[in-house]
């Protein structure tokens, strides 16, 4: 037991480690290369997205462009002609074909820069080249005016603004006065459009463009402000400027809105139609910010990237994952395996070492054990048969107790190798059919002299037929006369003694009663135990080495049958052989 | 049971035993020739006619499994072979057989009389 127990702990140790070991360094690596392919996807994502991105603003960056293209060519015409007519402006915004490719530019306008002491002859002049009132606060106190003139299409709203002085709104006059220095195109901020407008919803920006005084020089900031001599200007609706056209670039997975500087945290100037699909959670997002015409603009893209690359791209991390562990596992099992086959292989092998060197030992052991007894035996022998002249009674009774001594010497010898076979398992059966009534009878035979010398009377009861059966013959008459030897032992002289055979029809019974001392009841169960005498009034004057029953019960349950004992102390004992098989001849 | 006229080759190392033998299967009648080992064994059996070998396993210069792997007279010229033995290893015993014994006996179980009873049967046999 122990040893099975130190065998255990050794191939735990031995043979756990190293698949822990494995296991776990190949989770490492896999667990480093799911993060990995995670990563990896979240930048694949990126890049889609960042793409997308770019596409986006060069639509925006194109239509300003347009835009701009227009507003400086109309800035040409008022160069060239500096008193345009509403009928001029409107024909020229016609032959643009602009307002018809491109929705959304709700105004097309022209504001006249007017210095404060030139205000009344711009009066005078403007009412050649339009219809329309000049609304003018002449309370403003700023040096220059800048009023519009023109507007197109002239709507209710657009007439309102005519002679609005776009240079009293201070945040638009410093985007004009850059308009101005720079010469560039530039765009506002987000504005609202209703309270400006008169519109009913939505938002806007404004684009403006400087127009400066024919062949003026216009190569410094002083030169431009001397020559500035008026603005151009588009209003756009963002929502049908930018959605026209953005709308039409839809990527299913990605959706977007658009912020510009200075309006972050408010209502978006645009958002993507499939708005909608990223409303519940956003999972990623990237914010792409660039600068148009002086203005920036901030795109917010939100996506998830399970749905924006393939599904095996998706999965590939998981597959990863999965097959890792998977790969981990069998690899740490067939480790085991192996391991567990190596120590067992080892162990087995041990075993097989020890049992054949305790087979040697016990070979030599029962050699030269016996060797001297058997000398003495065969010299006893011959004096006691007369070999060597007669021999007197007395003489006879010396040697036959010698003789016995020596008898009983070989019988410990042979009793202790066979024990030591039998515990470690090297006892084979060698089955043969045997006639078990004869062998009873012979057993009697041999005893019969310690039988007499008791003055037992020994009854054997027999069927008539020959009883046959496959056992080693050799065993089950040792343990024959084990019962009998201890009956004989057992009983007070005198004393009955009934051996008895009988087969039923699954098996065949031997008992051995006797009439002797008995057994008390708590002794019974020691009766098998290997070494244990019991005491009784006899077991001093009988010797033995307390292994013939444990012996007894071996061999019969190596035949795959039980022994058995009933006893009364001081009455007798019955001891109970059952075999399997009753082949009856 | 005639012992007239048979010859037994006693072969074995322990010269108590050897003598103790000679002893007994002499009174019994039979003719006796003695060896201490296989190898002497062979050289006696090749000039002399033997009906019945007694042969120890465990001996020096050739033991007794060696003897039964060397002797291979003519089958009519072969005697019988009875090993006599200290060891009862099932391995020896069966080894015996195989090689030719006709009886594996163990030596401590035989008295004188039960000696010449074995011989008896099996040179008869």
């Amino acid at each position: 037991m122990n040893t099975t127990l130190i065998h255990l702990r050794r191939s735990i140790n031995s043979t756990w480690f190293p698949p822990i070991i494995i296991f776990s360094a190949v989770m490492a690596v896999v667990i480093g290369s799911f993060t990995v392919s995670l990563n990896s996807l979240e930048i694949e994502s990126k890049t889609v997205v960042s793409a997308y991105a770019q596409g986006t603003e060069d639509v925006i960056q194109d239509r300003i462009k347009v835009f701009e293209e227009s507003l400086r060519s109309g800035a040409g015409l008022f160069t060239g002609d500096t008193e345009v007519t509403q009928t001029e402006w409107d024909d020229y915004i016609k032959a643009t074909g602009i307002k018809a490719r491109y929705p959304g530019s709700q105004t097309i306008a022209y504001a006249e820069v007017v210095k404060k002491n030139e205000l009344n002859d711009f009066l005078e002049n403007v009412k050649t080249r339009t219809d329309y009132q000049m609304k003018i606060d002449e309370n403003n106190v700023a040096p220059k005016y800048a009023p519009v003139v023109l507007v197109n299409p002239i709507t209710e709203q657009n007439q309102n603004v005519v002679g609005f002085d776009i240079y009293s709104n201070e945040t638009r006059r410093e985007i004009l006065e850059k308009v101005r220095d720079e010469n560039q195109v530039y765009l506002t901020g987000v504005i609202d459009l209703l309270s400006n407008y008169g519109e009913d919803t939505s938002t806007g920006i404004i684009m403006y463009a400087p127009q400066y005084k024919k062949d003026s020089p216009i190569a410094t900031v002083e030169e431009r402000r001397e020559s500035i001599e008026g603005y151009l200007y588009a209003v756009f609706r963002t929502d049908v400027f930018l959605g026209n056209l953005l709308d039409q670039r839809i990527d299913e997975n990605i959706s977007y809105k658009i912020i510009t500087a200075g309006a972050e945290g408010s209502t978006p100037i645009y958002e993507s139609v499939n708005s909608d699909i990223h409303s519940t959670k956003v999972k990623e997002s990237i914010t792409d910010t660039f600068t148009i015409n002086g203005a920036t603009w901030s795109v917010v893209y939100n996506y998830d990237t399970d749905e924006l690359l393939s599904q095996p791209a998706v999965n590939r991390p998981f597959t990863v994952l999965l097959f890792g562990t998977l790969a981990a596992a069998m690899i740490s099992v067939i480790t085991l395996l192996l391991l567990r086959g190596k120590d067992n292989q080892l162990a087995l092998d041990q075993e097989r070492d020890i049992n054949d060197a305790k087979d040697s030992l016990l070979s030599i052991a029962s050699h030269q054990l016996r060797t001297p007894a058997t000398g003495v035996k065969q010299y006893l022998g011959m004096i006691m048969q007369g070999f060597v002249g007669d021999v007197s009674p007395q003489q006879q009774n010396m040697l036959d107790k010698a003789y016995e001594s020596n008898e009983r010497q070989l019988k410990t010898i042979n009793d202790v190798l066979f024990l030591a076979r039998l515990d470690s398992g090297r006892i084979v059966l060698s089955e043969s059919d045997a006639e078990i009534k004869n062998m009873i009878k012979s057993v009697i035979e041999e005893q019969r002299n310690h039988i007499d010398e008791s003055m037992h009377t020994l009854t054997l009861h027999v069927p008539d037929d020959d009883v046959c059966l496959s056992v080693d013959e050799h065993m089950i008459r040792m343990s024959v006369e084990n019962l009998l030897s201890n009956a004989i032992k057992y009983t007070r002289n005198g004393g009955n003694i009934d051996i008895t055979l009988s087969q039923n029809k699954q098996e065949t019974i031997i008992e051995v009663e006797d009439d002797g001392v008995g057994i008390a009841k708590g002794d019974q169960k020691l009766l098998f135990k290997q070494f244990s005498r019991i005491k009784n009034e006899l077991s001093k004057s009988v010797s033995g080495t307390g292994v013939g029953l444990y012996l007894v019960k071996h061999i019969i349950e190596l035949h795959n049958g039980t022994i058995s004992v009933d006893s009364k102390e001081g009455e007798g004992t019955v001891f109970t052989i059952v075999l399997p098989g009753a082949t009856r001849k | 049971m005639d012992s007239k006229n048979k010859t037994i080759l006693i072969v074995e190392d322990e010269s108590n035993l050897n003598e103790a033998y000679q002893l007994i299967l002499a009174k019994s009648g039979y003719d006796i020739l003695t060896s201490f080992d296989g190898r002497e064994a062979l050289d006696i059996l090749s000039e002399n006619k033997v009906h019945l070998i007694l042969l120890d396993l465990r001996m020096p210069v050739m033991d007794g499994i060696e003897f039964l792997k060397e002797y291979s007279p003519e089958t009519n010229e072969r005697a019988k072979i009875i090993v006599f033995s200290n060891y009862d290893m099932q391995k020896e015993i069966e080894q015996a057989y195989d090689l030719g014994a006709d009886k594996y006996i163990l030596k401590s179980w035989a008295s004188p009389k039960e000696l010449i009873q074995v011989v008896g049967d099996v040179i008869d046999s």
